[in-house]
């Protein structure tokens, strides 16, 4: 493997472990907000018990969430120096400003929550627990903002005088719509998560019949802020289809494995098998007109297909080619005024000028042959965003579903919910997980082959290290990483096992003899 | 921005948050380093819940620090890190080992001996880290066209190692004057123990250092002994608050020995940064050969001003909340 598929690989595996703790925080951190304000409301001891409880769980995902996170920070660097240096004026920028609105808040925060109850009035603690979520979801909104732009860059341009980019609106990189919808879609998974994590563990304690007046609450809240958050991460998810129908037609087109562009309202594409050779999709089944619908909102627009996208990129490539040219012609120093003018008309093909020169050696003078596989790498591999995405959908309505029935006997007030529905929540637990998962693969695998979209290919975004550093390191994140990840597993299984006893109150039933360790 | 040099202001912005990093996570990595040496368990109890509620606040300086660079000195992020590769790794490994420890450790009786080492491990590790990175940078990167073009060890040299051991032991003494205003009984009287050695250590690394610098970097000699003779002042200063420090310990006083102590670090940071001033990857690039394009610059000054003091405001009050010596059976248990 070369330098690049390592760099990639080690990000994605930091990535991907960060966000298993990510969207726990984001969730639970609501979830114990509104625990605790039902404490400060009502002044019932045993809300107490829940936040603290359900806090000592959030403190154990809290510390590798926060450690993890650091790793991801410096990774820009260390390994995408030349991305840092192409774009570190616009992607820094939401950084730093995640940092100091909420990362400062969120740690400072963090500290207050857990040894803070007997130093501040109840008011005070409370103010700083929903402080605390609101920080946490502040960091997604700025890390969203950079991803987003990464996806979908506007708000800034490219200056040949210092190859750099360049912000020219910072408006337009906050309100990205990619990033808005991104944002929004996101901590609501986050919230589904939450509340799956408390209603899977609270649905056990029922189960096993112990700690009866303390999971019945847990369930409650679970289920009904749960039903929200399923609901809006389902409508919003549907939201983001429609932004990427606008602005991100590769990705849509191959999570939907549209090959061919067909005629409006478009087919969606629910089962099939998709052929990158062939260009085509084996055994598909289909939908019609469902596509059309999610995409464009209308039953009169097209969906842009593989064909078209390719016909458009093959384009782009020739104009990147002679963006190209004119680029080290203006650094060599013979750009005239004219030549200027005709780069600044190609600006924005240099992108596809770059990606030809990972497969050409000699741009100017590159062959048919080097033309086809740039333009072949100038969409990403079909069939595991096809597939990926469809777990991710999967996931989501099977957690919506779980939540309506949570939700109804909650609502309903039976004291003994079915065994059959906290059976189903209790299994359901992993469910989150794999669709958050599922749903940054899509997210990134589907950019490719672009590290910021049609601008800078991926494979040039590396540093200039040897691969023996990047292995070293590489194979060092993945044994440390899945030892602390099988640590944090143990510890919560061990503490979701004692239950509220752990709080050593004396009031559950682990001590007050009612039950023996589990 | 007609007469204001937004590169300069930016250069201050950073400094100053790397300088709060230092002195702020300093003391707690510095609690980390003590660890192994601590009298008793019971002690190490009080040692980590005297640094439990703050850490993770402190240690998001060097986000800031991490980020800002990215945002106003990208060819600095883009040079220094992957010239850094591997001490950057060691020092982010350090800081994950640590920082699980705090929650692990309590949460696992049975393993409790491993988390002690690695939260006393991480922190040996990541401060020597940090420590060898300051000497990098006063030795320079050997760069081409905005590149680093070294190889992967270039970081790690008989003088980074030197100033490595300086910081970890420069740490441990911040640490040790942190544990003298937080603790009371024989851990204080531990801690008060060990102040003075600590101090005396860190002023011979510091004599080294000083009389090593000019040796790796010609420059510096230049800086200290032809320009402005006013910057004499800092190590006057910084020799001055060494002079507290002691004295503070000695007098059995709570707080002085660490105020003291951070006045220290303090102007000999202000030291370091007058001898390389204005090179930020020396010895080719200046703070404007490294910025990024004044609109960004601008437009994240003006959250940053807004921000800052705020920041400032709620660190201060959490102090504040959880000020006084740790009290038992507060904290983990």
């Amino acid at each position: 493997m070369d330098i690049v598929e390592l760099s990639r690989l080690q990000f994605a595996y930091t990535a991907m472990i960060h966000f298993l703790f990510v969207p726990l925080t984001l969730g639970l951190s609501f979830i114990l907000a509104i625990m605790e304000s039902v404490y400060v409301m009502t002044g019932r001891q045993i809300y107490r018990d829940m936040t603290r409880f359900w806090g000592k769980l959030f403190g154990i995902n809290f510390a590798l969430g926060v450690t993890t996170g650091l790793a991801m920070e410096f990774q820009f660097g260390t390994n995408w120096s030349y991305y840092s240096h192409y774009v570190g004026d616009i992607f820094g920028a939401p950084l730093a400003i995640e940092a100091l609105m909420a990362f400062f808040l969120e740690s400072t925060l963090v500290g207050l929550f857990f040894f803070g109850w007997d130093r501040m009035s109840r008011v005070k603690h409370l103010a700083v627990t929903w402080l605390m979520a609101l920080a946490t979801n502040l960091s997604a909104l700025w890390i969203l903002v950079a991803n987003g732009w990464m996806q979908y860059p506007i708000g800034s341009e490219f200056n040949i005088e210092t190859m750099r980019m360049e912000l020219t609106s910072f408006a337009e990189v906050l309100l990205n719509p990619v990033a808005q919808v991104k944002f929004v879609h996101t901590v609501s998974a986050g919230y589904v998560t939450g509340a799956v994590f408390v209603l899977a563990i609270s649905s056990w304690y029922l189960l096993k019949g112990r700690d009866l007046a303390f999971a019945r609450r847990s369930f409650a809240i679970a289920s009904a802020f749960g039903l929200a958050a399923a609901l809006s991460v389902i409508v919003l998810g549907d939201e983001s289809g429609y932004a990427l129908g606008d602005v991100q037609k590769v990705k849509l087109a191959a999570i939907e494995a549209e090959w061919e562009t067909h005629p409006a309202p478009a087919a969606f594409t629910l089962f099939g098998f998709p052929n990158q050779e062939t260009r085509s999709t084996d055994y598909a089944v289909r939908i019609p007109a469902i596509m059309g619908l999610i995409a464009t909102r209308s039953t009169d627009q097209q969906v842009d297909g593989f064909d078209r996208i390719l016909e458009h990129n093959l384009q782009r490539i020739i104009r990147g080619q002679e963006a190209y040219q004119l680029m080290t012609r203006i650094r060599a120093g013979e750009g005239d005024e004219q030549v200027r003018a005709r780069f600044e008309a190609l600006r924005d093909d240099l992108g596809y000028g770059l990606l030809l020169s990972v497969y050409a050696e000699d741009v100017a003078n590159a062959s048919d042959a080097e033309i086809a596989a740039a333009l072949d790498a100038s969409i990403p591999r079909v069939w595991p965003l096809f597939w990926t995405f469809r777990i991710m959908v999967a996931c989501g309505f099977l957690m919506l579903v779980i939540f309506a029935f949570a939700f109804w006997h909650s609502a309903r007030r039976t004291p003994d919910k079915p065994r059959w529905l906290l059976r189903l929540a209790l299994f359901s637990l992993p469910l989150p997980w794999i669709a958050s998962e599922a749903g940054w693969f899509v997210a990134e695998y589907g950019r490719q082959p672009w590290a910021i979209g049609e601008i800078l290919p991926t494979s040039l975004a590396v540093s200039s290290l040897t691969a023996g550093e990047v292995l070293g390191t590489l194979a060092a994140i993945v044994v440390l990483y899945s030892i602390f990840l099988i640590i944090e597993v143990w510890l919560m299984v061990r503490f979701a096992r004692k239950g509220p006893s752990s709080l050593h109150t004396g009031r559950y039933d682990l001590e007050t003899g009612k039950l023996k360790e589990a | 921005m007609h007469g204001i040099d937004l590169t300069i202001i930016w250069a201050i912005i950073i400094a100053f948050g790397i300088m709060m990093y230092v002195l702020m996570d300093g003391f707690d990595l510095g609690v980390g380093i003590l660890f192994p040496f601590a009298p008793d368990e019971d002690a190490r109890d009080v040692m980590m819940n005297s640094v439990a509620p703050v850490w993770d606040g402190n240690e998001t300086w060097l986000i800031l620090g991490g980020a800002g660079l990215l945002a106003a000195f990208p060819l600095v992020y883009s040079v220094l890190l992957p010239a850094l590769y591997i001490g950057v790794f060691l020092m982010l490994a350090g800081l994950i080992f640590r920082g699980v420890a705090f929650e692990f450790r309590f949460k696992a009786e049975r393993s409790r001996n491993l988390w002690n080492w690695a939260f006393a491990g991480g922190s040996m590790v990541a401060a020597f880290a940090q420590g060898a990175v300051v000497g990098a940078y006063i030795e320079g990167f050997n760069t081409v066209d905005g590149r680093y073009v070294g190889g992967p060890l270039d970081w790690l040299s008989p003088f980074t190692v030197l100033t490595g051991l300086g910081l970890v032991a420069g740490y441990a003494l911040l640490g040790s004057t942190w544990l003298v205003l937080k603790t009371e009984g024989y851990i204080q009287q531990w801690v008060r123990r060990l102040a003075p050695w600590l101090l005396l250590v860190v002023l011979g690394v510091f004599a080294a250092v000083s009389v090593w610098t000019p040796l790796v970097d010609p420059s510096a000699f230049e800086r200290w002994f032809s320009v402005i003779r006013l910057i004499w002042i800092f190590p006057a200063l910084a020799l001055l608050s060494a002079w507290l420090v002691w004295r503070g310990v000695h007098r059995q006083h709570h707080a002085t020995p660490f105020m003291a102590t951070m006045a220290m670090f303090a102007f000999t940071y202000f030291g370091l940064l007058v001898t390389k001033w204005p090179y930020v990857v020396p010895p080719n690039y200046t703070l404007w050969d490294a910025a990024s394009a004044p609109g960004s610059q601008l437009f994240l000054l003006i959250g940053v001003l807004f921000v800052i003091p705020v920041i400032l405001a709620y660190t201060a009050w959490t102090y504040w909340v959880f000020r006084g010596k740790v009290r038992a059976g507060e904290g983990y248990h």
